[in-house]
């Protein structure tokens, strides 16, 4: 079949069936407006008192170590690829060599990575509400507040793995042959760096992206054209290998200073290299004082300890100050229940972007099941972000009455365990008897109310969670007494979020 | 036999006097505890923390004459929490840590002296009531080591906001323990952390290199190649050709 004389690759057409993931959105004024909102509430979130603390954090260790060797022209054999430390390195080189200068890539990244979230909601979903929904809650998350106030490695893969994902969405509701070209090639960009910045989870990204740019061209291809036609091999084959190339390239590129400085001759060195960090990752013990196994993630159960300073305990008035990974637990524990519910309707509708969300949040925890190393709570970033997508999309479904009475229960029973366990057994219950009979009664007027009075539960909840948490986000000094409170699980076994003394 | 009998009992009560005060005195184990020794403004041996990025607000100021005990001064213009600190390792045993400190500023102002030690904090007791605010005080705090030597941070502290200023630091060993209703801090409770090895955090050179280098130029030229392929390959004159082949 010829290409149209409009430009149309063959057999490219909207569908209007699904067109969720397929059309592209219309753009208007008021996305402006919700993006402008939410870039200031991003730049006041991340950027004030970046320099705060002033001291190393948690693995900044490695990071700014990093990037003060390649100041100094010295070899640092780090596990990670050197995207962060490069990055870090030249903001110390602009800047000086403080610890806001060591955050400012994080928080840059963090505040792109919410405007991105809206961008590939809109796309994905068309809905406003769901994309805004989706960037709130990555905008309203301790974890991903302290990755953007921090010099980590997490923002930086995955801003660039969000940026892969608009692109790829790009891709696929594009119908012009030189715009799909161009975002495949922004796609492999977006894909190195995304692989220059952290070891291994990246390569689930890469994965996921060039699974659905194979889905996306043998669907577009027209049927009589799906077996044994040339065209669709043709175009996955290009894809692959401009993507591919792209990808490999930025990533090599990235690696140039090591060949530059002397630390590395030839390729074989870094093979070499990549040896020695196998046989390193392989050989670490799976025990670790904050090491948490992949399937309680979800059920945030051990956050990380970043950074503690204790002062005078002994003395009216004194104050703590403390960084811990806690995410918002009523959007954490919300996509607990999210993802079923998702993956029954993407199954039951056979609907493209809800499965890409599903597929990739399983995806990015089941790459851990095999890995008996240590791990840590942050590693379920990647998934994270996905499932925050789910949760934006079932609660703007909620919100347009397109989402069922035992969905709405479902979502209201997740929060429960924020109630019990913020507010103790007794008012908790209260809460939670409150909040049930208020969706009784908006239940009785119409279905309709009753969605609408879950969104509202859930965007209040997670407003109020994400300010409650806030001073142990960015390690506010608070009282001994403020900072127990905020730990809600203090036991002896893994659900200790009060960290190793 | 007198003059050596009365010779010699001078010598010892000399002795035993000269041991008493030495022990009454003690080596001050603070360096530079009376603040006379540094360089521009800043005295040997202290360091300065902030507790918050209000460090614009606040000051940290060593005032010293030559010749005469110097004094550590804060001044938190914002709310903060600003320390002068130093490390000390000490054995086992009793050791008794006292300072003169004064503060003048507002209610929400807490000038203290103590220890910090593996994330605990001890704060010392008054050891005399200040003669009116804005006035002397001395202040001190007895502290207990157990078996294993322990690094000890002592700290000068202002908490809010206000000015603060602390002189004549000491510590010493004590005889024993304190009296009964003094403030301590008993270390021995205190475990130490276990040590989080983490490996390959040191700046450590790669092995020898032992590469080619036109390897590194040859796959750069092969990944351009490919990527260039997938380009064209997608352009729409090729994908027009390949559909009508």
């Amino acid at each position: 079949m010829p290409i149209s004389e409009t430009g149309q690759v063959p057999g490219v057409r909207p569908d209007t069936a699904t067109p969720e993931g397929f059309e592209a959105p219309q753009w208007s004024r008021i996305d402006t407006y919700i993006l402008a909102v939410l870039l200031l509430a991003s730049l006041a979130t991340r950027f004030p008192a970046l320099g705060y603390p002033p001291s190393i954090v948690f693995d900044e260790w490695f990071t700014v170590t990093s990037a003060r060797l390649y100041l100094h022209h010295l070899p640092n054999k780090e596990t990670h690829p050197p995207l962060a430390g490069e990055l870090i390195a030249t903001s110390i080189a602009l800047f000086g060599d403080h610890p806001a200068s060591w955050r400012l890539a994080s928080a840059v990244l963090g505040t792109v990575l919410v405007m991105i979230t809206y961008l590939l909601m809109r796309r994905m979903f068309l809905s406003r509400m769901a994309a805004a929904l989706a960037s709130l809650f990555v905008l309203c998350d301790g974890q991903f507040l302290i990755d953007s106030r921090t010099g980590h490695w997490e923002i930086f893969y995955l801003t660039f793995g969000a940026w892969a994902y608009l692109m790829l969405f790009r891709f696929m509701q594009s119908t012009d042959p030189l715009a799909r070209r161009r975002s495949l090639a922004w796609m492999g960009v977006a894909l190195g760096l995304s692989l220059a910045s952290k070891l291994g989870i990246p390569l689930v990204t890469i994965t996921l992206v060039m699974g659905w740019v194979m889905f996306a061209i043998m669907r577009h291809a027209p049927a009589g054209l799906r077996d044994g036609d040339f065209a669709p091999l043709r175009q996955i084959a290009g894809a692959f290998a401009l993507v591919g190339g792209l990808t490999a390239l930025v990533y090599l590129a990235l690696y140039l200073p090591n060949y530059w400085f002397g630390f590395w001759h030839g390729v074989s060195d870094q093979i070499t290299y990549y040896r020695g960090e196998l046989k390193f990752q392989t050989s670490l013990p799976p025990r670790h004082p904050q090491n948490s196994p992949w399937w309680s993630w979800p059920l945030m159960l051990r956050p990380i300890r970043y950074w503690h300073q204790t002062d005078f305990l002994a003395l009216p008035g004194a104050e703590v100050a403390s960084i811990r990974g806690i995410g918002n637990p009523i959007t954490w524990w919300g996509l607990v229940v999210a993802i079923p519910l998702v993956t029954r309707e993407a199954i039951a509708r056979k609907n493209m972007p809800r499965t890409f969300l599903v597929v990739g949040y399983a995806a990015y925890l089941a790459m851990w099941i095999p890995i008996s190393r240590y791990k840590f709570t942050y590693y379920y970033m990647p998934a994270l972000y996905l499932g925050f997508m789910t949760l934006a999309v079932l609660l703007a479904e909620c919100w347009d009455d397109e989402a069922r009475s035992f969905e709405h229960v479902a979502l209201l029973a997740a929060m429960l365990p924020s109630m019990i366990l913020g507010l103790g057994t007794g008012p908790g219950l209260a809460a939670a008897a409150t909040t049930a009979a208020g969706y009784l009664l908006s239940l009785r007027r119409s279905r309709r109310y009753a969605g609408r009075f879950v969104f509202a539960c859930y965007v209040g909840a997670a407003l109020i969670a994400f300010a409650y948490f806030l001073p142990v986000s960015t390690g506010m000094p608070i009282s001994p007494a403020a900072l127990h409170a905020r730990m809600w699980m203090h036991g002896p076994g893994l659900a200790n979020w009060a960290g190793p003394s | 036999m007198n003059r050596r009998l009365f010779a010699t009992t001078l010598v010892i009560v000399s002795l035993g006097l000269w041991l008493s005060v030495c022990a009454l005195a003690g080596d001050n184990l603070v360096r530079n505890g009376d603040l006379t020794e540094g360089s521009g403004d800043t005295p040997g041996d202290w360091r300065t923390t902030s507790q918050s990025e209000l460090k614009a607000g606040s000051s940290f100021l060593w005032q010293h004459q030559p010749g005469s005990p110097g004094e550590l001064r804060l001044i938190n213009r914002k709310p903060d929490i600003t320390d002068w600190s130093q490390t000390v390792e000490l054995s086992s045993g009793w050791y008794f840590l006292t300072g003169e400190l004064k503060a003048a500023g507002g209610r929400d102002e807490l000038a203290t002296m103590g220890i910090h030690v593996l994330g605990h904090a001890f704060g010392s007791a008054p050891l005399e009531t200040a003669a009116g605010r804005g006035q002397w005080s001395r202040a001190g705090l007895y502290i207990k080591i157990g078996a294993e030597r322990r690094n000890v941070q002592i700290i000068c502290q202002l908490q809010g906001r206000g000015d603060a200023s602390f002189r004549h630091i000491r510590l010493v060993a004590a005889a024993g323990g304190p009296p009964l209703g003094t403030p301590q801090a008993d270390l021995t409770t205190i475990r130490q952390k276990p040590i989080e090895v983490f490996h390959g955090a040191q700046p450590s050179a790669f092995s020898p290199p032992q590469g080619r280098p036109w390897s590194i130029v040859a796959v750069l030229l092969a990944l351009m190649g490919i990527t260039l392929w997938g380009w064209i390959a997608l352009a729409p004159r090729a994908l027009k050709q390949s559909n009508r082949s």
